[in-house]
């Protein structure tokens, strides 16, 4: 076990010198001033749409060592990114758009998601993933070694990929319940758009969802000599937004319920305590609304409303 | 002189290290080192089986930052005198993530028992809801539709 783990330094001063320390504090204070100077704060559900600045401590760890692709930059790439970019050196000239499919599959290991013949061949070695979590370092690490499988269809503009969701290792075996954890991935270039549709497998009822996303706004045409692959990608952290909003996280948590998985990262995931700390911030209007959205909710609303009323809060 | 650090274990074997003062904001964490005495011990590592890296390293840049917050700040969560629902600029800047990192961040931070970030998660989530209609709700978080009867019986409960 000692041997996969990684140790991170990121949250501890690193002794210096007084002048390093001195180069230190402007930077420092820079990034305190663009976070204080940011009046605009908008809500997550608008994240995308504006650049957020990076704190040091974040830079630290993120930047030297990043986990995921979100924090990605030109100088540092995660591990897993590394290893399956590195698998295709000799295919620099793939199109833009099988460039963005294969960081969309990366967002996807980042997701829980796992490529449904690597699973066959790897299951062994892939860790439990629980169903309140959905990232897990070694796993991602562990299935970026293998090459993305999937198919190339016609005229190389609609690539196919199957996948299945990781869970613990409470998660059944029946056939059935297998089946519901399993989707399909395709992306289908149309001219500077790829639109990603994840659908899950037949005979399935749910629905599926989509993307539709600009390849020039993330894979760059062109490539500069002597540079890594990645310098091509751009907006990282908006692509990886943008498909485990839209994507990902919405499958995933569609194929918890169906496992009947209660505990899980969305609005209906939550643990009993959670939902009262929620709901106490709002008032008798607004929980009347929550209570129309769905049976789920309209139970915790309700319970809300009942204990004010016996705490003969208003 | 260096502040002591512990080493903390993610689910998924990552090891971060970082100052005891800073993890004891978790209560989770301050008991078990209490319990196991290993507060002094360096190389001692605390397991969190129920915390992926990814998370965890967003945790402790969250705990690191309120590390010095006084008594009356305990909970963390820096509020503005114009309304119990404004969030502080950092903490707006460091929940600005994606709804599933946010709802992960949300269990995390209740397993670790970590109140200031739980209510700064819990307040966040409440503003997302905060008027938007049912139909907006459920567009917001990706909540399926029900039945439309049952919807109605659930507007006639009402």
């Amino acid at each position: 076990m000692s041997d996969t783990k990684s140790e991170i330094e990121g949250f501890i001063a690193i002794p210096t010198t007084s002048g390093e320390q001195q180069q230190q504090q402007p930077q420092q204070q820079q990034n305190e001033q663009q976070v204080v100077g940011t009046k605009d704060i908008k809500a997550p559900d608008q994240v995308g749409k504006k650049q957020r600045p990076r704190l040091i401590q974040e830079k630290s760890t993120q930047e030297t060592n990043p986990l995921i692709l979100e924090h990605a930059t030109l100088e540092w790439v995660p591990q897993h990114m590394d290893k399956l970019l590195n698998q295709y050196q000799e295919c620099r000239k793939m199109p833009a758009a099988e460039w963005l499919h294969l960081l969309t599959y990366l967002v996807a290991l980042e997701c829980g998601f796992v490529e449904e013949e690597t699973f066959a061949q790897k299951r062994h070695l892939i860790q439990p993933v629980p169903s309140f979590s959905s990232f897990h370092a070694q796993n991602v690490r562990i299935l970026s070694e293998q090459p993305a499988r999937y198919e190339v269809c016609f005229n190389d503009t609609v690539y196919i990929m199957r996948l299945r969701t990781l869970l613990d290792k409470h998660a059944p075996e029946e056939t059935s319940l297998v089946a519901a954890l399993q989707c399909r991935l395709m992306a289908v270039s149309l001219g500077d758009q790829l639109m990603i549709t994840l659908s899950p497998a037949p005979p399935s009822k749910e629905p599926g969802y989509s993307v539709s996303l600009s390849i020039g706004r993330y894979v760059l045409n062109i490539q500069a000599k002597n540079k890594p692959i990645y310098h091509r990608f751009r907006k990282l952290d908006e692509l990886s937004y943008q498909l485990k909003q839209h994507l990902f996280q919405p499958m995933r948590s569609q194929q918890l319920m169906q496992m009947e998985m209660k505990l899980q990262p969305s609005l209906l995931g939550l643990p009993d305590e959670l939902y009262f700390e929620i709901f106490r911030y709002l008032d008798k209007s607004q929980l009347n609304v929550v209570a129309r959205v769905n049976r789920h909710l309209h139970f915790y609303s309700k319970e809300v409303e009942r204990k004010r009323l016996k705490g003969g809060r208003s | 002189m260096d502040a002591p650090t512990i080493k903390l274990e993610s689910s998924d074997g990552m090891i971060f290290s970082t100052e005891v003062r800073a993890a004891k904001l978790s209560e989770t964490i301050k008991t078990m080192l209490e319990v196991s005495a290993v507060e002094n011990d360096e190389n001692a590592i605390v397991p969190l089986p129920k915390v992926n890296a990814f998370i965890l390293s967003k945790i402790l840049t969250w705990i690191y930052h309120h590390k010095d917050d006084d008594a009356h700040g305990a909970e963390g969560v820096e509020l503005s005198p114009q309304s119990p629902h404004d969030i502080s600029a950092w903490d707006a800047n460091f929940i600005n993530v994606d709804q599933p990192t946010l709802f992960e961040i949300i269990l995390a931070a209740n397993y670790l028992e970590i109140k200031g970030l739980v209510d700064l998660c819990c307040k966040t989530v409440a503003n997302m809801i905060r008027g938007k209609t049912p139909e907006e709700i459920r567009h917001t978080f990706n909540i399926p539709d029900e039945i439309p009867s049952r919807t109605a019986q659930l507007g006639e409960d009402l």
